[in-house]
């Protein structure tokens, strides 16, 4: 649905002899498919903005193709790009409502953009304000609202059009935690009922858990990784992983726990027996000394720190590594 | 002071406080319908505007500075064979508009410029992500999005142009201005004198309270 190859942003800041370039975005390549909701994640400064304003070219690309839908829009003059822009709804995080419409005409703005005439737009404005939960407060001001609802009137609005994609710039960072879940179902049930891709960008992980399959991370303008929730949980060496899955510090082990390693395996309970397995065939004695399960992804994923020990008095941990590797645990050592 | 006077004087500051509000009232129509789309087009052909046109633009704001730098009665004596040619005639009510709509019209078109400037440039971009044209901006953002500061300015105009009015009075404008430097100034008529500069106050106070209970009512539900 979205396709970003070779992304290239440098801002110039300040001017004359004072001013300097920046790089916000470098080569960025990034794929998301259609019916998607895809997270991106990075620290404050790091390019998410910008990288997601040049999905709909509010922000125009120094280098590379942005590709919405099959049309790259980077190739489109300004009248066509107008037209494709119809097509991609945006939630911003400040809301941007317009202060002199009332909830209903806000709504109802893009409707006006696409030249439907008053009666097309009432039906579609009610049907959306239904679908937001907020069909009572047509008629109010956006001053009148909280900011849960204002966020929910710019979700409307973002609909409205009946978008393809949904663009997402921090739209629950305003909000406190329980409007940011009811915002969250909001968007998790758009995403399923009408099969809007939706591209999201946040700094807080719980969001990204709660409701992408995928997800992407952005360290200086660049795309350090990106995969789907549950591969990256289950990669070791995924920083998105260890940040979907925190590893516990291990309990302080008794001297007799052996070898320490950490395991993450996908579907842990199928994994179990593994270790009954281990036991048996390599007469290795596996201490449980922290760890936990958790749902990401709509997959369980597991991360346990472990003590292994063999039948000798110095352990070799390396065929133990390996036969768990091959099995499908990703075991690393401590 | 016998009846008949006071009857002549009511007479005398009653005509002369229409000739200032039909100064004041064409030429504040006139300087809003010209000083508004002036004053849009400076904010959106702005070098880092919608729609940037960095050349016009500056040819723009000269002359719209240099308007703005011409002192009033200066203005109202160099514009004079442009009034005539306009008006027919330098003298009167009528030929008064012509100088106080050039002095008006720079004065809010800058008003204008400076109300859109403060619109938050986040809604903007909320219309343009939705693939608005110029003529959406400017007709559901800008404007709409400005309105309470809009009327504050037109308010700011018209109290302006008052003042202005009466400065016109001194080459023959006619108005309160007019009226109290032949009476009151060349005939020494200190009833004139008061009685005009009680309906001045009175003017001004009345069209700033007016103004203030438009913006608020407009701004209301925000
Ligand atoms: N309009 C701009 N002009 C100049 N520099 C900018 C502009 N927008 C963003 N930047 C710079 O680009 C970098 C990335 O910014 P941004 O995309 O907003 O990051 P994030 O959203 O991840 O916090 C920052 O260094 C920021 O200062
Ligand atoms: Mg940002």
């Amino acid at each position: 649905m979205i396709s970003v190859e070779g992304l290239r942003k440098v801002y110039r800041q300040g001017g004359g002899r004072t001013a300097r370039e920046v790089v916000a975005l470098d080569d960025v390549t990034l794929t998301v498919p259609k019916g998607e909701i895809f997270g991106i994640l990075g620290r404050s400064g790091a390019g998410k903005s910008t990288l997601i304003r040049c999905l709909n070219l509010l922000e125009r690309p120094t280098a590379g193709r942005v590709v919405v839908g099959g049309q790259d829009l980077t190739a489109l003059d300004a009248t066509a790009l107008r037209q494709q822009r119809r097509r991609i709804g945006m939630v911003f995080q400040h809301f941007h409502l317009l202060q002199s419409r009332t909830v209903a005409d806000n709504v109802a703005v893009p409707l006006e953009i696409l030249g439907q005439d008053r009666a097309q737009r009432r039906r579609r404005v009610a049907e959306l304000l239904d679908l937001v939960g907020l069909a009572d407060r047509a008629d109010a001001y956006p001053g009148q609202l909280s900011g849960g609802q204002k966020q929910r009137v710019g979700i409307a609005r973002a609909l409205a059009a009946e978008p393809d994609v949904l663009l997402s710039d921090e739209a629950t960072s305003a909000l406190d935690g329980e409007t940011t879940a009811a915002i969250l179902d909001l968007l998790r049930d758009v995403n399923a009922r009408l099969g809007v891709t939706i591209l999201m960008i946040t700094h807080e992980m719980p969001v990204v858990k709660a409701i992408c399959g995928s997800a992407a991370l952005l360290e200086g303008g660049r795309l350090v990784e990106h995969g789907r929730l549950a591969d990256l949980a289950a990669d070791p060496a995924s920083a998105l992983g260890r940040a979907l899955l925190p590893a516990r510090a291990p309990m302080p082990q008794g001297a007799g726990a052996g070898v320490l390693a950490e395991l993450t395996f996908v579907d842990p309970l199928a994994a179990t027996p593994l270790l009954g397995l281990l036991a048996r065939e390599l007469s290795v004695a596996v201490t449980l000394l922290g760890g936990g399960v958790e749902l990401i992804g709509g997959r369980r994923v597991g991360r346990f720190q472990v003590g292994l020990k063999g039948g000798g008095s110095a352990t070799d941990p390396a065929p133990i590594l390996s036969f768990l590797n091959t099995h499908g645990v990703r075991a690393v050592l401590l | 002071m016998n009846p008949e006077d006071w009857g002549e004087l009511v007479s005398l500051v009653a005509g002369a406080t229409a000739e200032t509000l039909y100064m004041v009232g064409l030429s504040g129509l006139l300087a809003v319908g010209i000083g508004l789309p002036l004053g849009v087009a400076l904010f959106v052909i702005a070098p880092k505007g919608l729609t940037p046109w960095p050349r016009l633009h500056a040819v723009l704001g000269g002359v719209v500075n240099a308007g703005r730098s011409l002192p009033f009665v200066v203005l109202l004596i160099a514009a004079i064979p442009l009034t005539r040619l306009i008006v027919g005639t330098s003298l009167g009510s009528s030929a008064a508009v012509v100088p106080l709509t050039l002095g008006a019209i720079p004065f809010f078109a800058r008003i204008a410029e400076a109300a859109l400037r403060e619109v938050d440039p986040g809604r903007v971009e909320a219309v343009v992500s939705m693939g608005g044209t110029l003529r959406h901006l400017i007709l559901m953002v800008l404007l709409p999005e400005a309105l309470p500061a809009l009327v504050a300015g037109i308010t700011l105009t018209a109290v302006v142009l008052v003042s202005f009015s009466a400065m016109a009075g001194v080459v023959g404008g006619g108005g309160l201005g007019d009226l109290a430097i032949r009476y009151g100034y060349q005939r020494f008529n200190t009833q004139v004198m008061i009685a005009t500069v009680v309906v001045l106050i009175g003017l001004v106070q009345g069209l700033q309270s007016a103004g203030d209970w438009l913006a608020r009512r407009v701004a209301h539900k925000r």
